[in-house]
Formats: structure tokens, sequence, C-alpha cells
């Protein structure tokens, strides 16, 4: 176990390496020229070329990628084309938006799905477990854009009860705050409880056919209590691991999510960062990224090692 | 019961009835009989919609654009004045055929890059760090970055998933490979000396399959979703192809004044994707339910 | 009974004339400015750089010129008026300006501004900007004589003089300020204008304050000049990409502004009580330009067939949706604007596929691809483009659509191995002298000996009959010679609450003078 962790931790450093090389490679592949954008459309062509060679761009790109892991190996991420500022500080000013709405988002995907599979589970085999499953696998099954699209057509625009867009700081307000990633965490919640619905499903099944719930029944314990308190706590443990293996889902969705919605998290900022070619933010936020998907993951490992000792390698 | 004794019995069961009676097999879920027939009858719509769409999916006409639905145009038509459920029914083909060959070619390299991982001990590290290092992306910043660097075109859309989700099938037949290798009878095997590829098609490839059928008909649903969220970030293929992704992002600047660009190729790839996930579902509950939670 | 009837139809008269009398009184009854508040403005996206002189991207010029002012400014009719110079004169052989400036003018740090950061500011505009460059091509020397006073000396007489310096990009900054930018960007952000630079949050807002010793001019606003008075306590742009949501804050009260509202909204907010529609008559017009370089188009008869097959009317209908927010016309200069031209109409708009077959096959056009470079990332190029696309391929020409993010763009366009075609906007063109299409340095390249020869002429002609001639030749050969294709003019709609008020509509739009009625 201690070895085996020890190695996953090794592991993460060239997963990080390859990370970082196919990332540098993918963006310098792509065209498009961060100066001409900053330059503005009528700039003319004279100028894009001398703020190239000012910018470094037109050096060979083996030179250019050899600097940056020389910068990366000191723990320097660099500096922004576009933001004024340093990548890592540019991280840390979107970091709250994206880690709190990633744990709305998780704590609406855990109420959906914990309530839908236990119903589910109870009332296994009829009409409304069919029709509570057909509920968390309708949230899979839709673009995550198309249902933030509708959310804001039905309740911004429509009913007026959140706003459209934009994000709130804490700081301005809680109830402020709340409203503001509403709309984004709902969106982000329900495309992300489908799997913890059916992972609750069935450990509750398994766990409901077992003795001592029979003997808790026949004791004559009312049926709610028999569920929370001793169906679910049992059944709870592969819900966990599965709502682990979520969060790299979100982190994926946030990227769409943010970018409906207008938040200025992480994930929007990769997103504009490629449009403008901020090599240094999307390099940064890239291996940013990864490395908390990595982690996450790793944790997940370990949880899931820990709870069921029999499963090794899938 | 190990996993593996468990692969062997349920293989073979699964797959006669699959190829002899699918539709006898239909009848012991409800849900996956639903979602077999949504996802025909999207397959049928796309095949015909050279024969049954109104328009042409490409026709211009300024003149008559933003109309909401009527007897002419039954779901509207766009900014430019292109008929909407046209390009919805030709979107269904350029959505399936998307998903399908991402399904296709994500699976050849998956497969043999799992086979090869997992049998060969050598290379089993370097490839697996590499599988690892991709699958660190998460799937839609992968697929941008790739799209970024390729162009946008449809092909490029297709190689970019492929690319996005065979680490995922790979990781899967890799482990099916380390228990089967385990087992007995492939030690026999190796023992007699039998030829890898003997061994690698004739005992592991077969039990590799249960998985890969499943988890294909899920990568198949998050292929057509993950192209939709492509164009709507604008990395997809050309905007002015009918794919669904396409044609809601084109309608999200024209929400509020023509929700029908974007509500119907919406209901569109609903009713696909759920059909495919339900089916998925299905042959996953059928095939081992012990896969459930792991794909 | 006779008497009963004059009585009361005077009565009646007395009635109506009170009643007339309310209402003058209502439409002209000022009401009083109220000073404080925060304005919130949904602008479609960030700046790149914040270096007004380093960019010529709008989003930049259009926030940061809050914080800066110029030695001239447009008044409402968009005439260059002195706004940082009280005084000016020039030499009898047209060839020596001298600049007064005005007294006691503070800088947001406190400074007051006098010659040096005058000549500091313009020294690095003439450096960096398109327009700056320009002038600098016909300046012996920009010189300080006295701490109030500048002297600009020509190497030949400039019609325009004035104009140059109402480019954002020419705006007034210390001295200081540029030294410690040296080759680089602005470190800080600092200027005379009635708003100081507080703080930019890329994807969250832009931020300025109301700057207290802001030195206005006494009198009335005259168009970007004249009175200046920042009502809001504070103004904050925040970037808001979609126009739905743009909309859908102003609705909600999140937003005070939406700026660059898609058209084919305007009949619906029109009627939503609590809003109010401006469109902004001209805004620009939308285009796509030849690759006059390298390629098929470097042939003119190609780029005469191309004009010669497209229909405007689909196109900008298409691009711009509602009828009261384009206009087909074919004049460089807007029909708003003094010099508006209609040499050379006759080739604009022809819808003659005919012809443009015609054309192609003298060219010797053989169905090669034709490659448009467009993004969707300005709707407006994206559609123009599709729509033009459509109807040469109808025509028989074999377009190569090639639809890509906005930085691509940008690099393709710069590199003439890599298209036929570009499709941009251009904003409203001041002079024909500046109009940036005819620059053979952008890219494009129009490179033609006669089109500069009579661009320089109109550059010396101040006689305003002689520059009208002078530019009917030259629009003409803009016709003939087709280094991009016009489509048409277009108008910008932006919305903003009732309750915000002051508001001028103008080309380009400024939040001084607005203020908040709560």
């Amino acid at each position: 176990m201690k070895k085996y962790l020890f190695n996953r931790i090794l592991t993460l450093i060239p997963t990080l390496l390859i990370v970082a090389t196919i990332g540098y490679l993918l963006i310098y592949m792509a065209p498009g020229d961060p100066a001409a954008v900053m330059l503005g459309e009528e700039a003319d062509v004279t100028e894009v070329i001398r703020l190239r060679t000012e910018m470094g761009l037109d050096r060979p790109i083996y030179v250019q990628l050899g600097r940056w892991f020389a910068r990366i190996a000191r723990g320097d991420l660099g500096y922004s084309f576009f933001l004024q500022r340093t990548v890592t500080q540019a991280i840390l000013d979107r970091l709250e938006v994206t880690m709190l709405l990633t744990a709305y988002s998780m704590i609406i995907a855990i109420i959906l799905g914990v309530t839908i599979g236990i119903i589910a589970a109870v009332k296994h085999n009829t009409i409304v477990d069919q029709l509570m499953m057909g509920i968390a696998l309708l949230g899979v099954s839709m673009p995550s854009f198309w249902l933030g699209i509708n959310f804001i057509l039905l309740f911004a625009l429509g009913a007026r009860w959140f706003p459209a867009a934009g994000y709130v700081d804490i700081a301005d307000g809680l109830f402020m705050h709340i409203r503001s990633l509403t709309l984004p965490s709902l969106t982000l919640g329900f495309i992300s409880a489908a799997p913890i619905a059916r992972m609750t499903r069935s450990s509750m099944l398994q766990v409901l056919n077992q003795d001592y719930i029979r003997t808790a029944r026949a004791k004559g314990l009312i049926e709610f209590s028999v569920i929370i308190s001793h169906a679910f706590r049992n059944a709870m443990i592969p819900t966990i691991t599965m709502v682990g293996m979520t969060v790299g889902s979100l982190i994926s969705g946030a990227i769409v999510t943010e970018t409906v919605f207008a938040l200025p998290g992480v994930g929007r900022l990769v997103i504009q960062s490629i449009g403008r070619r901020d090599y240094p933010t999307v390099q940064g936020v890239l291996i940013f990224i990864a490395f908390i998907y990595v982690l996450v993951n790793l944790l997940v490992d370990i949880l899931y090692l820990y709870l069921d000792p029999r499963v090794k390698y899938l | 019961m190990t996993n593996n004794q468990k692969n062997q019995e349920v293989a073979p069961n699964f797959f006669r009835d699959f190829v002899v009676g699918g539709f006898k097999l239909m009848g012991r879920s409800r849900m996956m009989s639903i979602g077999f027939v949504l996802v025909l009858s999207m397959t049928i719509l796309a095949l015909l919609a050279p024969f049954i769409s109104p328009y042409d999916p490409l026709e211009i006409n300024p003149m008559r654009r933003l109309q909401s639905p009527s007897r002419e145009h039954i779901m509207g038509t766009d900014e430019v004045g292109r008929d909407v459920f046209s390009r919805v029914l030709w979107g269904a083909r350029i959505s399936l055929l998307t998903g399908a060959l991402v399904v296709v070619f994500s699976n050849i390299f998956g497969i043999i890059i799992g086979l090869v991982s997992g049998y060969y001990d050598k290379v089993d590290k370097v490839i697996m760090r590499l599988m690892d290092g991709l699958m660190a992306f998460p799937i839609m910043l992968l697929a941008i970055a790739m799209m970024a660097a390729l162009g946008a075109r449809l092909s490029n859309v297709i190689i970019a998933l492929s690319i996005v989700f065979a680490p995922r099938v790979a990781r899967v037949v890799r482990g099916v490979v380390l228990t089967v290798r385990e087992s007995a009878y492939v030690e026999a095997a190796i023992v007699v000396g039998a030829p890898s590829w003997k061994i690698i098609f004739i005992h592991i490839l077969p039990n590799c399959l249960d998985p890969i059928i499943v988890q294909s008909s899920f990568m198949f649903a998050q292929a057509v979703l993950a192209e939709a969220a492509l164009s709507f970030l604008g990395a997809g293929i050309p905007p002015w192809l009918p794919s669904w992704g396409n044609i809601m992002t084109g309608g999200r600047l024209y929400i509020s004044v023509a929700p029908w660009m974007t509500i119907y190729p919406g209901i569109a790839i609903i009713i696909c994707v759920l059909g495919l996930n339900l089916f998925g579902d299905g042959l996953r509950d059928l095939a081992d339910p012990r896969l459930r939670g792991v794909i | 009974m006779e008497k009963t009837r004059k009585f009361l139809i005077f009565a009646l008269v007395l009635v109506m004339l009170s009643v007339l009398t309310i209402g003058i009184e209502r439409v002209f009854a000022q009401e009083e400015p109220k000073f404080g508040g925060t304005l919130r403005v949904a602008v479609i996206g960030n700046p790149p750089t914040l270096d007004v002189m380093r960019t010529t991207a709008s989003i930049t010029l259009n926030t940061m010129w809050h914080i800066y002012e110029n030695l001239f400014t447009h008044n409402a009719e968009y005439v260059p008026i002195p706004h940082l110079v009280s005084d000016y004169t020039i030499s009898d052989d047209a060839l020596v300006y001298t600049f007064q400036l005005r007294e006691g003018v503070s800088f947001h740090n406190g400074k007051i501004m006098t010659s040096e950061d005058v000549v500091a500011s313009i020294e690095r505009f003439m450096r960096l900007a398109t327009w700056g460059r320009n002038l600098a091509e016909v300046t012996e020397s920009f010189e300080a004589d006295g701490p109030q006073t500048v002297v600009l000396t020509l190497t030949e007489p400039v019609a325009i003089v004035p104009l140059f310096f109402t480019a954002t990009a020419a705006g007034i900054m210390p001295k200081e300020v540029i030294e410690e930018a040296g080759e680089g960007d602005l470190k800080q952000f600092i200027g005379t204008g009635p708003f100081k630079f507080h703080s930019f949050e890329p994807d969250r807002h832009i931020i300025f304050r109301r700057f207290e010793d802001y030195a206005a001019l006494p009198g009335e606003p005259d168009g970007y000049g004249g009175n200046k008075t920042a009502y809001i306590d504070e103004l904050r742009y925040i970037p808001v990409p979609d126009t739905a949501v743009r909309i859908a804050g102003v609705q909600t009260g999140d937003y005070h502004f939406g700026e660059w509202i898609a058209p084919d909204e305007y009949e619906r907010l029109r009627d939503i009580p609590g809003i109010e529609t401006r469109i902004i008559q001209p805004s620009g017009w939308t285009t796509a330009v030849f690759n006059k370089q390298e390629g098929l188009m470097a042939n003119k008869l190609m780029r005469q067939a191309i004009l010669a097959g497209l229909d405007m009317e689909p196109i900008m209908r298409a691009a711009y949706g509602h009828p009261d927010f384009w206009r087909l016309d074919s004049g460089v200069l807007f029909l708003e604007q003094a010099m508006h031209s209609s040499a050379g109409s006759q080739y604009y708009n022809q819808n003659d596929p005919d012809r443009a077959r015609e054309l192609a096959q003298q060219a010797g056009y053989n169905g090669e691809p034709i490659r448009w470079v467009t993004t969707t990332e300005y709707p407006a190029y994206y559609n123009t483009a599709l729509v033009s696309a459509y109807q040469l391929e109808q025509a028989g020409f074999n377009i190569d659509l090639q639809v890509v993010d906005w930085a691509t763009v940008v690099q393709k366009r710069a590199d003439p191995a890599e298209y036929d075609l570009f499709s941009t906007a251009f904003g409203i063109p001041w002079d024909p002298v500046l109009f940036l299409g005819f620059s053979p340095t952008w890219p494009g390249w129009y490179v033609s000996e006669e089109k500069d020869a009579l661009v320089a002429a109109l550059r010396r002609e101040s006689d305003f009959d002689k520059r009208m001639e002078i530019w009917d030749e030259l629009q003409y050969m803009f016709w003939d010679d087709v280094p991009m294709i016009k489509y048409g003019d277009y108008f910008l709609l932006h919305i903003h609450r009732e309750e915000a008020k002051g508001y001028a509509g103008m080309a380009t739009t400024f939040y001084w003078n607005v203020w908040i009625d709560n």
C-alpha cells in the first residue's frame, strides 16, 4: 500500500511533464498571433512584425520551449501577454470562482443524485424507479451549455429570479453571491448527478436485501428511519467514491459553464487565453488544471483502494 | 467468483444472445428497448435526410430570416434564412457520423494500445504514463487545444475526439488483459509456446469485448455531446455545416428573438444521447452488473 | 347667448393655451443632474492591453478615453475643436503651428500639465500609433516653446492638422509615465480626463472613478468636447460576451447600459418600458479586403469580377437584420459627412453574375479555390462572408470559406501567402487621408503610385472644393481598383435604463455628463 502510494506520487511528475509538453506543442502548432491580437484591427503589418520580435515569438520553438521549462523548474509560470500580471496571480485571481462553482455544483449533484438514487432503490422495479433513473439520465444526455442557456431563458430573462451572467464576490453580500452562482451550479450539478444516482441506487439495493435490514423492518422500525439510518449509511461508501470520480468531470464542465454564464473563473481564463494565444497563461493554466486533476484522481484511487481492496487495476 | 471466471462465462452467452436474438434481449429491459428505438429512429432520420428534408440545408435566403415555425418551416428559419428542420435532419447525419467514427477510431487506437501495454510489461510503464498524461487534461480542454492546432474540419473533430477517448479505452482493455493474463489457460498457452498474436486474439481479445461494447455506447453519447460543446466554444467543425452543435451555437445569439434555433436541435441531441445512454445502461446490466460505476 | 359663446370660446382657448404652456414647460424644464452612484456598463469583451498608443483595438480606445484628453477633439458635428489647447496660430506658409496650452490642467497624479508632457506624449504617439506615424511623415519637429506653448513644424502644408490630434492614441499623459514605459507598455494610466483609472480585473471589470480635481472647460458640452462633468462616482465596465445576457442584465437592472446589442432585438426592446434604445448612426462600414500582393486577387479583373457578382441587400440583411441598422451606400465617407462622394457608385451593388463570370474569364480564372478568411467572433463578418460566398458560388466561383478565430484571422491576413480575402469592418473614416484602406502597409497591401499621389494631394490641399475634386477622383479609383468590397453602412444599437440620463449617443460612447436618477 505504502509502496503503491509512493509510486503513484512519483509518477505524477512524468505525467505533468507530458501534459506540459503536449499542451505547449498543441498551442504553438495552432495558427494565430498574440502580437496581432494585441495591436488591434487597424495595425499595419510592419508594426505586427516588430511586436512579434519584441515578444520573442520569432525564436525557434525549441528555444522557447527550453526557456519555458527552465522557468517552470524554478516554479515560475511566467507573465501573461494580456492580463498585466503573472500567470500565477491570474490563476489565483480566478480560483475562488471555479472552486466555489465546483463545490456548489457538487452539493447539488449529491443532493439530487442521492435523493434520486434512494427513491429509485426503495421503489425498485416500479415505474417510479424508472422515472427517477430517467430523470438522472436526462441530465447526462443534454449539452450543458444548452441547459444553461435554457435556464437563462427561463429564470433570468423570463422570471428574473437570477442574474443572467456574471459573478458577485462573497464580500459584496452572501445573498447576491449565492444568487449569482445559482443557475451555473444547477446546470453543472444536474448534469453531474446521474452517476451518483446510479451508484446510490445499486448499492442501496444490495444493502436493502441484507439480513439486518430485514431484521430492522421486522422489529417494526418505520420505513424512513430504516432507509436513512440503516441502509443509506452502509450504502454511502461506494457513493462517496463516485462523488470523487465526478470531480474530474466537474472541472471539465466548469469550462463550458463559466463560458455560458460569463463567470471569471479558471475555465473561462483558459478558453479566452487560447482564443487570444496568450501562450504563458494557457501553459500555466493547463499545468495547474492537470495537477489538480491528477491529484483528485490519486485521492479517489486511494479512497477506492482503501474501501475495496479487491479492485486493483480498474 | 473471480472477475476472470465471470468474464469467461458471460461473454459468449451474451454475444450469442446479442447476435442471434437482439430483440429477445430487448424484451428483458424496457428502458433498453426505449433507448434502442430512440437511437434507431434517429439513425433512420439521418439516413433519410436527403429524401425527407424539405429544403437544402445550405440554401441561404436572408429575405426569410428568423421566421418562427410555420407550415413552410416547421422549425422556423435561422439568421440567414436556412430551414432549421432541414438542418436538424442533416445534423443527425453529421452528429451520428461523428459519434460512430469516434467510437471506431478510439476503439482501434485504444484496443491496440491497451493490448500492447497490458501484454508487454516493458512498454507498459511508458505507454501508461503517456495515457495518464493525456487523461490528465479535462476532455474538453484537450479537444479544444487539438482543434486549435489542427484547424476546423469535420475530420479533425473526429481525430481530436478519438485521441481524447482512446486512452480511456486503453485503460479498460489493459485492465482486462492484466486479469486474463494471470488465468491458468493463458499461462498454459504461454508455456506450450503459443505465439503472442494467437494468445492475444484467441484468448484475450474476446474477453475485452464486453466492456468495450458497453463503453462504446457511452462514448458514442459523449462524442455527440462533445461535438456540440466544441462548436459552442468555437472550436468545432466549420459553422455553416449543419451539425446540431453548430445550429445551437448559431442560435445562441438570437436566443430571445428566435429560440427555435436553439431548442429544436437541443431536443434532437437529447433524444439521441438519451437513447444511447439508455441502451448503454441496458447493455451494461446484461453484460456484467459489476461494470456498474466503473465505466 | 352670443356673449356666452364668445366667453366659452375665450375660456376654451385660455385653457388650451395654459395646457400648452405646461407642456412646453415640461419639455424645456431641465432636470437637474444628480451626482453620485456607480454606472454599470456591459461591453462585449476585455481590452487586449490598456495602452491606447500601442493598440488600435476599439475596446481599449473606447474605455480608456475616459481618462485621457486631447489637444483637439470633435464637437457635436464631428468637426475638430480645441480642447487642451486654448488657442493656436498658423504661419502664413501653413508650415508652423503654434499651440497655446490651457493653464492649470491637472493630471490624476496631481502634477500640472506643461508643454514637456505634451511633447513627450505626442512623440510617443508619432512613434507608435498609426495616425501618429502618418503625421510623423510630414513633421519636421514638435517642440516646447516655454511651459505653455508647443510648436509643430511641418515639411509640407497639411490640411487636417487638428484632426490628427483628436486620436485617442494622442491622449496627453505625464512625461514621467512615458519615460517609465520606455520601449514597452505603459505601466501607469494617468491622464487629465474627468475620470481616473482605478483597476482592471480581466473578465470582471474595468473601474474608473471620478477625478475630483478635473479642470473642466466652462460652458456647455459640445460633442466630445466643451464642458465635461463626471456626475457618477464610479464607471464600471463589465465584459459580457453574449448579447442576450447584456440585454437581460439591462432589463433586470444589473447594468445601466448595454453596448453593441444585436439589431434583431430592436423591435422587442423598443416596446419595453424603462429601457431606451439608441441607434448610433453612422457607426462604420463592413467590408471584405482583397490580398492584392499575391495569388488570384492580385489580378484587378478578378477583384472586379467578385464585386460584380454581389447583391448587397441580402448580405447586409443577413448581417444586421432590422433595416434601421444598415444602409446601402457606395461612399467611403458617410452620407452624414461633408466630404461624402458618389464617385464610382455605378460599380457598387451590381448583382450581375453574368458580368462576374465574364470578368473572371478574362482574368483566366479556372475554378481555383478562393480562400476567404473570416471569423464567427464578429457575427457580421461571418454572415457577410457566408452570404457572399453563397452568391459567388451560384455564379460559378469556388469559395474556400475558412472560419477561424480572430487570433488566426489577424495572423493570416498579415501573410500574403495565406489568403485571398478577409472580412473586417471600419469605424468612421474621418478624412480620406486617414482612411486605413488606402494604407500600403495594412493587410491587403493597396500599393498604387497614383493613389498615393492623390492621397498626398488631399493632405496638402485645404480648399474644400478643390479637395472634393481630388476626392471624387480618388474614390472613383477606389471602386475601379477594388482594393476591398464595401458592403454597406451599419449602425450600432446601444440600450440603457431610463434612469441613466444625459447620454449623448455619439459615434464613440462616453459616460461623462451621464447621471443616474434614483
